[in-house]
């Protein structure tokens, strides 16, 4: 495809842009069906496509062992994050992990229809627990009643599930995540 | 008087783990101390000085007249966690008095995961 | 316990960034699972090397798990994998030995499936090799408008450069390939 590389772009010696002949290689005009050097642009040009929307739906997958790899390397630098004390007897001191509660509790919002708990903290404040989560939620679900409804989930699990009772829940919706 | 003990400490925390494993809601003792942080813990851990630990398994003993246990474990959400700690501190303190004849001064349990399925 | 079923939609990517950042694996492997094939295709079509595509994806993620922190707030996670993929790609190249082309290894077009003709497998094959002969960066530019369909703006945040550059790498490229494409018609 022979053609002269300018300030303005790549000219076909008839004068015409090949990013313009691209951008319209669905049509095709007047001087284009004449023109030896646009056809030729042209055939050349819907090559290329052709062989990029193979490329575009390719789905060559790496190794299954790559993404053991990698999760291998992440586990390795978790942080484990604080241990909460919860209340115990004399049989002896009970922590829990700080992280493992906000993911039960999280649990428990998610089962919420429309819900995905975001951020959860949990602090320890001597026999419970002041937790703080952030919840982002389906426009559709959105209520007056919604955030109860997760608030008594939530408190349930901590009891339930962990054996910890709820000092403070503040909970906010600070998301929609479907629109 | 210095304790002179016919069982030694590795084979307690075996004693130990073996009696945390088989509580129902244990999924399994973590390795090592995962890097236990906070000052919470760490203050908890400071009656405990002296302890060696068994990378391994994920228990600590110290053993003189009576015997201290920490043990770092995973629970599943089907069962309470509290609950289940308790679980594994009567479990471990009755396994270990039946194999040392010592009593057991406390039994530490450290949830370090949640296992949510 | 009653067990309750949630079956749901994908979670979300700023969902399960969030999540991730506060310490939750499970969240990030859901992301590693949904991106990692994307950087590798993009990788290895700029290395046509797939040990080295796989080395530079998981740097990559590795990478990422480690600065969640300090992802922006609504900024996107998978933009910030195409930007760190594009320098990671472009650092691997430069510190190979000069070379007038990249080599590629056996890299073919994989098994072509059976509703696929020869042909085509051929034309892809034919444009992989068409791109280790552009220069570094009109390959990673190409690559990321057209198979990859990034904007011109996130482009130019991959890569570090305006939009007119990125454009004008862009339509050069366009023209090489398509030269080297013609036989195939």
């Amino acid at each position: 495809m022979a053609m002269n590389e300018t300030d303005q772009g790549y000219l076909l010696p008839c004068g015409r842009d090949v990013e313009a002949v691209w951008d319209r290689l669905d049509e095709i005009d007047a001087h284009e069906l004449e023109c030896p050097h646009c056809l030729g642009a042209r055939e050349s040009l819907r090559a290329l496509r052709a062989a990029t929307e193979e490329m575009a739906h390719d789905t060559e997958e790496p190794s299954r062992a790559l993404f053991g790899r990698i999760m291998s390397a992440v586990r390795a630098e978790v942080r484990r994050g604080e241990l909460l004390p919860v209340p115990s007897d004399a049989a002896g001191p009970i922590h829990v992990s700080g992280r493992a509660i906000a993911a039960v509790l999280r649990f428990a919002a998610d089962t919420v229809p429309g819900v995905r708990a975001r951020h959860c903290q949990v602090v320890a404040r001597i026999d419970v627990i002041d937790v703080e989560m952030k919840l982002a939620v389906s426009h559709v679900n959105l209520t007056v009643d919604l955030v109860d409804v997760v608030r008594e989930r939530v408190t349930t699990a901590a009891a339930a599930r962990v054996g910890v009772r709820v000092n403070r829940l503040d909970i906010t919706v600070e998301d929609l995540y479907d629109l | 008087m210095t304790a002179e003990h016919v069982i030694t400490k590795p084979v307690v925390a075996a004693v130990a783990a073996h009696a945390a494993s088989g509580v129902t809601g244990v999924v399994r003792l973590e390795p090592g101390i995962a890097g236990l942080v906070g000052s919470v813990a760490r203050a908890a851990r400071q009656r405990f000085k002296g302890l060696d630990p068994v990378p391994t398994e994920g228990v600590r003993v110290r053993m003189e007249d009576q015997v201290w246990v920490e043990v770092d474990v995973v629970t599943s959400a089907v069962d309470q966690a509290v609950a289940v700690a308790r679980a594994v501190q009567r479990s471990v303190a009755r396994a270990i008095t039946e194999a040392t004849g010592l009593p057991v001064a406390a039994v530490a349990v450290f949830i370090l995961d949640i296992e949510l399925s | 316990m009653t067990h309750i079923e949630v079956v749901s939609a994908p979670l979300d990517d700023v969902t399960l960034v969030t999540r991730a950042r506060e310490g939750d694996v499970r969240a990030y492997e859901t992301l590693v699972l949904r991106y990692q094939g994307q950087m590798y295709r993009f990788a290895l079509r700029m290395l046509a090397n797939r040990s080295d595509a796989e080395d530079v994806v998981q740097e990559v993620f590795l990478t990422a798990w480690r600065r969640l922190d300090q992802l922006q707030e609504g900024a996107a996670f998978v933009a910030w994998l195409y930007k760190a993929t594009t320098n990671r790609c472009l650092n691997v190249i430069r510190a190979r030995k000069p070379q007038t082309e990249v080599e590629p290894d056996a890299h073919e077009a994989t098994d072509p499936l059976p509703e696929r003709s020869a042909e085509v497998g051929e034309q892809m094959a034919a444009l992989s090799r068409a791109l280790l002969r552009l220069t570094d960066e009109q390959r990673a530019c190409w690559l990321l408008r057209e198979v990859h369909s990034r904007s011109y703006d996130e482009i130019a945040q991959h890569i570090g450069s305006s939009v007119t550059v990125v454009r004008g790498r862009i339509a050069r490229a366009r023209v090489q390939l398509a030269e080297v494409m013609a036989p195939w018609r």
